[in-house]
């Protein structure tokens, strides 16, 4: 044993088994079982069927847009928010332990329980509906609606927190003196935080995108239960797909759908390594 | 404890002298003589090699059904002391867990499954399903339905896989809102009514819930004649021969015609529920429907109390769950005991009653229940004149291609 762990060419296979192995094991095993499924029929002969039919059926090419429209969407709005928020939260205020603790209180609602609720609340005849009837007002339909409101605003109640936790943790660690310097050299209070401020905390902002993207792209719960029952993303479809037996083409879905995240992996590599470069930071490297 | 030993003892005895049916039943298991088990002496040789096994466990997959099951296993252990190890399920989970089971030739984790009756051709093409007779044994089968007593939604089972809950799919409606003379009597007439009342009517979507693919089914059943229905209720075709015809035929274009006039006005919703629940915010005042859901929902004040169904003519598809006990189940005797008494004319009664779950028992009917119950069920003017034996797989494949044609174009 000690001589292999002094032979150099072992240490170093030895030392990264744990990790290079697990992910082998419990991601790189089971990705490449559903990749050789996805190019089998049943009798077990090779066939692309599985993958031709998600880039020919009408509903499996919509729902590949759907998946990306309820990746995408969720994200621009919660980033929206968050960013406000993020800097909100640096600062001190009345209450502020009491605002920080609650705001993450989304964060352990599962996702079916938000589909639910926001049902309660925003279905036509529900709850806020009919607050508001007596004022003469109502609903617009926001469930089961075609622009998928309904999924993009229980999304984004179950993802501002967790977002907003990584770009405050971004913000808060750029030095204040970097800030201080940029208005002594004559910046404007924005001009400071735009061209300042955001790209130093880019790299963290990016994260938070990336992942939130990937989770709600990915979602099945709430645009099962508040999205439109036509346009239905490919998490949808490969449930119902399961639900019949066809496991080849749940594998095929599957496959597409993981390599739109890597391909979204890859962009963000490529674009957090080319801030590092400019601001000398290169975090994501 | 001692009549237990001597019930015990009784049946080593008996297994040592009769030969092991296993190999003719899928059942390894069994601890007595499946094949000289008659109606006559079931309660004789059953009774006692199910004290031996002394418990069962069972798998629900329709959440529903979980009080109603509360109710049977309270009886079951009251009646015979065996204890009954319960879950609820989903359905094509359990189903892929079975014949995942099955494929390795480990002994099944359930005796006796509820499981959806469209179920039957995947389950019994994989050797998941016992072959156990049970409509030709259970005592409690004895005024079994002789339609439906060897074959379920026209795929032959021979008593192994018998419906103990039957349910119609329906159109719900209002009566609050909808008068007794606009109540539709046919799939036009709906058609006529949504248009004059937009987004009031709810239809199901036929992926989301069994009303809707139900009343996909029923329509393409009313406008196809000919080889066209021939092809529609061939109940021969696998799911794949059904869907390829599905979607190249021209059979079905006045089915499709039908669907992108009616969804232009009326509402496509989410499932089941999501139907009930529109109505209940009266943003709906008619819909499709599952009578028995109905039920729960007005028991639990879900729905307005004026909420009523009725059925189209030429028919509306009516469905149902069976229990079977699965291949290679530890405990058969215990299995066959419970689900006799899951068709015993008091529990079948007791399921109308609180349910409307409809009975396969030719002896129990709507008429036997209180008259504020029968006002929350179809009338007997509709049921069961007007109810037809769905083919599952052909629904499903209708509505894939609805999917593919009229939603997504």
């Amino acid at each position: 044993m000690s001589m292999l762990l002094r032979d150099r060419r072992m240490l170093l296979p030895l030392l990264l088994a744990p990790g290079v192995g697990y992910l082998l094991l419990f991601f790189g095993g089971p990705l490449a079982s559903a990749f050789i499924g996805s190019l089998r029929l049943e009798d077990g002969s090779f066939t692309l069927d599985w993958y031709s039919r998600i880039f020919t059926r009408p509903s499996m090419l919509r729902g590949l847009g759907t998946s990306i429209y309820f990746g995408v969407a969720p994200v621009v709005v919660s980033l929206l928010v968050s960013v406000p928020l993020s800097l909100a939260i640096r600062r001190h205020f009345v209450g502020r332990k009491l605002f920080s603790g609650l705001y993450k209180l989304p964060l352990a609602v599962p996702g079916i329980i938000v589909g639910l609720m926001i049902i309660v609340l925003f279905e036509r005849g529900g709850f806020i509906d009919r607050a508001i009837a007596p004022l003469g007002f109502g609903l617009p339909k926001l469930v089961r609606d075609d622009w998928g409101v309904g999924v993009i605003l229980a999304s984004v109640w179950k993802q501002i927190p967790f977002m907003t936790l990584i770009i405050t943790s971004a913000f808060a660690a750029i030095p204040e003196d970097i800030r201080f310097a940029g208005r002594t050299l004559g910046a404007s209070r924005l001009a400071t935080f735009f061209f300042v401020e955001v790209p130093l905390a880019m790299p963290g902002i990016t994260a938070a995108v990336l992942l939130t993207f990937i989770g709600s792209m990915g979602s099945y719960a709430i645009p099962d239960i508040v999205g439109p029952p036509t346009a239905r993303p490919l998490s949808v479809l490969m449930v119902e797909e399961f639900n019949l037996g066809r496991f080849p083409q749940v594998f095929a879905m599957g496959m597409v759908l993981s390599a739109f995240a890597v391909a979204v992996l890859v962009a963000y590599y490529t674009l957090t390594s080319r801030i590092g470069d400019a601001h000398g930071r290169g975090d994501a490297r | 404890m001692f009549r237990t030993l001597l019930a015990a003892t009784a049946l080593m005895l008996t297994a040592a002298t009769v030969p092991a049916r296993g190999a003719e039943t899928n059942m390894k298991n069994l601890s007595f003589d499946l094949s000289s088990v008659t109606r006559e002496n079931f309660y004789d040789i059953v009774v006692p090699a199910a004290k031996a096994e002394g418990a069962v466990t069972m798998y629900n997959f329709a959440g529903s059904f979980g009080d109603t099951w509360k109710e049977l296993i309270r009886r079951f252990e009251e009646t015979y002391g065996i204890k009954v190890t319960y879950s609820d399920v989903k359905g094509d989970q359990a189903n892929q867990q079975l014949i995942a089971v099955q494929a390795a030739g480990q002994d099944s984790p359930v005796d006796v499954y509820f499981a959806g009756g469209g179920g039957y051709p995947l389950l019994s093409s994989k050797g998941v399903v016992g072959k156990i007779a049970l409509t030709k044994i259970l005592p409690n089968m004895d005024h079994y339905d002789p339609v439906l007593s060897d074959s379920v939604f026209g795929k032959p089972h021979g008593g192994s896989f018998p419906l103990v809950h039957l349910n119609q799919t329906a159109i719900g409606y209002d009566s609050a809102v909808v008068a007794a003379s606009d109540v539709p009597g046919t799939f036009e007439d709906l058609l006529v009514w949504a248009e004059k009342n937009p987004k009031r009517v709810g239809i199901t979507s036929p992926a989301k819930g069994g009303s809707g693919s139900g009343f996909l089914y029923s329509l393409a059943l009313d406008r196809l004649t000919g080889d066209c229905k021939t092809q529609l209720t061939d109940t021969r075709q696998t799911a794949q021969e059904a869907e390829d015809w599905a979607m190249d035929t021209d059979c079905l274009d006045p089915v499709w015609d039908y669907y992108r006039r009616l969804l232009a006005v009326a509402e496509l919703t989410n499932g089941n529920a999501d139907t009930l629940n529109l109505i209940n915010n009266r943003q709906l005042a008619m819909g499709t429907v599952w009578e028995d859901q109905v039920m729960t929902f007005l028991g639990t004040k879900q729905l307005p109390e004026t909420m009523r169904l009725t059925l189209l003519e030429k028919g509306q598809v009516g469905s149902g769950d069976a229990m079977f006990v699965p291949a290679n189940a530890r405990h058969v005797a215990a299995a066959l005991l419970l689900i006799d008494l899951a068709m015993s004319k008091d529990f079948q009664l007791w399921k109308l009653e609180t349910k409307a779950s409809r009975s396969p028992r030719t002896d129990v009917t709507s008429a036997q229940v209180p008259a504020d119950k029968q006002a929350q069920m179809l009338p007997a003017s509709v049921y069961p004149r007007l109810t037809v034996t769905p083919f599952w797989d052909m629904a499903t494949a209708l509505s894939n291609v609805l999917d593919e044609k009229v939603l997504n174009q």
